[in-house]
């Protein structure tokens, strides 16, 4: 089992190091001239000139991204020209609102998710699969802004039951349970855009994977040992159709954090998406490339658990 | 029906593609998400032939109006008429769809043809290359770009299509590594075919049924990521209307609050689209893929 | 009629399609006995499947469903019975070998696990007594290192010893009756006659019924005491092991016995049945068997024959036999 996991740490290498030089590549490469503006304007031509060749402007892309690498190995991504202060710093302070809005949207979806996906498989073509089915396809084909700006607009706007943007009342210094209140109050709508979201496609998922489950021959075996309906579904079915759908999960982890660039955006939430949404719109190239490694790199070590995941739930996967 | 001869076993049978149009006709879903899309599509291509205003056409004097008998979904802040660029913006929205995912399509299948059938070396760079691909936060990536590029309908496109043929990639890969191991496969090699001809005249074919569901998905994608992007102003620019930067009206909180007309339509067809198109594509892997049928 | 265990009578069962109504068993009476193998033969799609599913009660729900018949088990009805009684009754009393040892073991759970299930459920032992019972069903069924072997997975066994566990768990609660359906077929060759010749020496061993599924009259020879053709959903010839070899009345019985390989005719070639089992939405009005029939009469094509006693304890299906019967009569 070790052996197994560091295996697929050390394939995550060159995955990572490709991601690097195709985002590195792709931002510097971008036409207009942001070191400027982290340049004292009223400096002389000779100075900036000089400013400029040592923050390494006329260095060719290949010699820049070895620099970047050489020092975001010993920890320093740069300095986001936005912020003016280290990229790490700003990054550090997001991560962790993005990490809390996921994370919730996750646990709860999966709670919902998988009962739910279960009962519409067992029952299949009855009007709860039916009603359930339709309600989570609506659930995937809804866009998330669309959503968002729906509960905005009627919860938010219309009946004042939560707020529009952000995460805490602004001029208010709260603190202790107060503060936690505020903050769940403030998460609300965002989480319930991508719970929904999140919800539907995994109970879609588990339907079906039980659905597949269910016409295996070993559920019949089961049934003929004369196991009660139940042990059959949630021990013999379920154990089987969670190796996908832990996979769908860990996958779905990665997703969020990547996918919730929208949803941040319209909630003005203030995590990563955001983050990167504002960077982008700033040209604040330090800060893109750390943010989407950043993500790129939490996504791939959820695609690192889900194998992991999936060896311990599959014995019949060989760990050499 | 399989007719049996008493002497001589002739069979008569139903081709397969019957069978499958059958099965997705009794799909009552799927066909009302058919229907939809037709008219969708009509509308959308037929669009100077049913509304009377021009789609770019300003009326200051007429800004914010109310859906009333001239103008049925009202007027937007330049006093544009807002049905007339529903049915514009249809084009843009759909055309993003289909050609975004023509874009992932070609590269996606003519990759997963290579990974499966030659394996080894080319397999293991080219499922490199798509790890990495899915690594990317797509959204992120997907702005970086357009603010590289720039908004346009055409980058649009560009940047979906690269960033989303994994998926189908993967799935043609794994159906070719199966078919690959046929008899009718190792016939060909025997016949002495090429492996370009063994491929792209024999494999390819019968990996059909994957392709048109993962496409019609595809587009699916393609509409929304149209819709994100031009919703943060990366993707279709005005005055182009697209159903997604008709939706950025709504960025406005006055209208948000108080002009319904500017953004529910527009949003309500992305996801009407979405929708039909989910319902279609659940049809088809339903009528293509006997397995999941019961 | 002491002597009988199972008694099954008039079974039918259908399923729904997309296409339409399949009536897959149409029809079926016939008897096991105390201590007997009973033999049901035909070729895939004939219905012997699902009569076997139908006595479990394991017809897939909802498109399968018993439309009529009783079987009698014991004395009860086992289509009266509620979920909870006939599940009393699966893999205790009545017990099932599947045809595919790959898949018919669930991959995520362990030999032992899957074995105990069905004895913690129907035996009440507990703990220590349950893996002790478990070994013993394992060396039972000849699989060597058992005390391993319990704690492995499906996998990482062969198709013929996933077979012995699936017979292991078939007997560990002591049936009265199994059911083995088509048990050897994914085997090699010399594992079947492994096989076989294991669950021949639990036939000695144990005093169970067997019902025997096959396509493969060879099988049939070896195992059965009485034997049933089926064909197309229909009993169409039933009687005494012996008396079918000998001398078998129906053309289709026939015509199985022609399309085995022999060992003594050398030289001579293979028949076959032409044709196929017709469409079950295309059923011949006449006897189903007609089509590919070649001898058959004006008569076959328009009216199904009853299953009448030729021979005493001989049944069959087939204008033809009864017609020479009544000509043997009239003489």
């Amino acid at each position: 089992m070790k052996q197994y996991i560091i295996r697929r740490l050390l394939l995550m290498i060159p995955v990572f190091i490709g991601i690097s030089i195709i985002t590195f590549a792709l931002i510097h490469s971008t036409p207009g001239d942001p070191y400027i503006m982290m340049i004292d304007g009223n400096l002389n031509v000779e100075d900036r000139e000089m400013m400029l060749r040592e923050i390494g402007y006329y260095d060719s892309i290949p010699v820049k991204y070895i620099k970047w690498v050489s020092r975001a190995v010993r920890g320093d991504l740069g300095y986001s020209i936005r912020y003016r202060e280290p990229v790490t710093d700003v990054m550090l302070r997001r991560i962790g609102n993005t990490l809390l809005l996921s994370f919730s949207a996750l646990l709860i979806s999966s709670i919902i998710a998988i009962p739910l996906g279960i009962i519409s498989a067992t029952k299949q073509y009855s009007i709860f699969d039916y009603i359930a089915t339709v309600i989570a396809l609506i659930g995937v084909s809804i866009p998330a802004f669309f959503f968002a700006l729906g509960l905005i607009k009627t919860l938010a706007v219309d009946l004042k039951l939560f707020p529009i943007s952000g995460i805490e009342t602004i001029g208010v210094n709260l603190t202790g349970f107060k503060k936690v209140l505020d903050i769940l109050h403030h998460m609300a709508l965002p989480l319930i855009v991508l719970t929904f979201m999140q919800t539907a496609s995994l109970m879609r998922y588990t339907r079906s994977a039980m659905l597949e489950v269910l016409q295996q021959d070993y559920i019949r075996t089961a049934r003929a040992k004369g196991l009660p309906e139940k042990a059959v579904i949630y021990k013999h079915a379920l154990r089987n159709a969670m190796i996908s759908i832990s996979t769908l999960i860990t996958i779905s982890l990665g997703y969020l954090l990547s996918g919730a660039v929208l949803t941040e955006t319209v909630f003005v939430w203030p995590g990563m998406g955001t983050l990167l949404y504002q960077a982008v719109s700033n040209r604040d190239y330090p800060l893109i490339t750390s943010g989407t490694l950043l993500i790129a790199l939490c996504v791939l070590f959820a695609n690192l658990l889900s194998d992991i995941l999936y060896a311990v739930i599959d014995p019949r996967i060989r760990y050499d | 029906m399989d007719v049996i001869d008493k002497n001589n076993k002739t069979l008569d049978y139903t081709p397969l593609w019957r069978l499958s149009l059958n099965r997705f006709r009794r799909n009552k879903l799927a066909v009302l998400g058919t229907i939809v899309l037709i008219i969708l599509i009509i509308t959308a291509i037929f669009a100077p032939l049913i509304v009377q205003y021009d789609r770019d056409e300003q009326n200051l004097l007429k800004i914010y109006q109310k859906p009333s008998k001239a103008h049925i979904l009202g007027t937007d802040e330049l006093g544009r008429d807002v049905f007339t660029r529903l049915l514009y913006g249809g084009r843009v929205s759909l055309s993003v769809g289909l050609i975004s995912t023509t874009i992932s399509v070609v590269i996606g299948v003519v990759l997963g043809i290579i990974a499966g059938y030659y394996g080894k070396k080319a397999d293991i760079i080219i499922m490199r290359i798509v790890d990495i691909f899915m690594c990317f936060p797509f959204f992120v990536i997907a702005i970086t770009m357009a603010a590289i590029l720039g908004p346009s309908i055409w980058n649009v496109m560009i940047i979906t299509g690269v960033l989303g043929w994994t998926s189908i990639c993967r799935m043609v890969r794994a159906e070719v590594m199966s078919i690959k191991e046929r008899e009718f496969v190792e016939a060909a090699k025997a016949l002495g075919l090429t492996n370009r001809e063994i491929m792209f005249k024999h494999i390819l074919p019968n990996t059909f049924a994957v392709i048109i569901v993962y496409a019609t998905l595809g587009i699916a994608n393609g509409i929304l990521s149209e819709a994100g992007l031009s919703f943060l102003g990366l993707g279709v620019k005005q005055p182009q209307p697209s159903w997604g930067n008709m939706l950025a009206a709504a960025q406005n909180l006055q209208s948000l609050q108080h002009r319904w007309w500017l953004w529910i339509p527009s949003g309500l067809l992305v996801f009407i689209t979405i929708l039909s198109i989910n319902f279609v594509g659940d049809g088809l892997r339903d009528a293509l893929d006997p397995k999941l049928k019961q | 009629m002491d002597n009988i265990i199972l008694s099954v009578r008039r079974l039918v069962t259908e399923f729904k399609t997309s296409e339409g109504k399949v009536i897959a068993v149409n029809d079926v009476s016939f008897d096991v006995e105390k201590g007997k193998v009973l033999g049901i033969v035909g070729e895939s799609g004939c219905g012997k499947s699902v009569t076997s599913l139908s006595i479990m009660r394991l017809v897939p729900k909802p498109n399968g469903i018993i439309s009529n018949g009783q079987i009698i088990f014991d004395n009860k009805d086992l289509l009266k019975l509620d979920d909870k009684d006939i599940r009393s009754i699966r893999g205790n009393e009545i017990s099932m070998i599947f045809q595919e040892p790959m898949t018919a073991l669930n991959p995520v759970f362990t030999v032992g696990f899957q074995i105990s299930e069905a004895l913690e459920l129907h035996t009440g032992l507990k703990g220590e007594n349950v893996r002790k019972k478990c070994i013993e069903l394992l060396e039972i069924v000849k699989i060597p290192r058992a005390k391993k072997v319990i704690d492995e997975y499906p996998h990482q066994l062969s198709g013929g010893m996933r077979q012995r566990v699936m017979i292991a768990m078939a007997i560990s609660c002591n049936p009265k009756l199994l059911i083995a359906d088509e048990p050897t077929t994914a085997l090699d060759v010399t594992i079947q006659a492994q096989i076989l010749d294991l669950m021949k020496n639990l036939i000695d061993e144990l005093d169970m019924s067997i019902i025997f599924i096959t396509h493969d009259l060879g099988v049939i020879s070896e195992m059965a005491d009485m034997v049933v053709v089926m064909y197309a959903g229909k009993i169409v010839e039933e009687a005494s092991v012996e008396k079918i070899f000998e001398n078998p009345l129906h053309f289709y019985t026939k015509g199985l016995m022609n399309s085995r390989p022999s060992l003594l005719k050398k030289g001579d070639k293979l028949q076959c049945i032409q044709g196929m089992i017709p469409s079950p939405f295309n059923m011949p009005k006449g006897c189903a068997f007609e089509p590919r029939c070649n001898y058959s009469i004006d008569k076959c094509k328009v009216e199904m024959p009853d299953l009448l006693e030729c021979e005493k304890g001989h049944k069959v299906r087939c204008w033809v036999a009864h017609q020479k019967v009544g000509d043997n009569h009239e003489r």
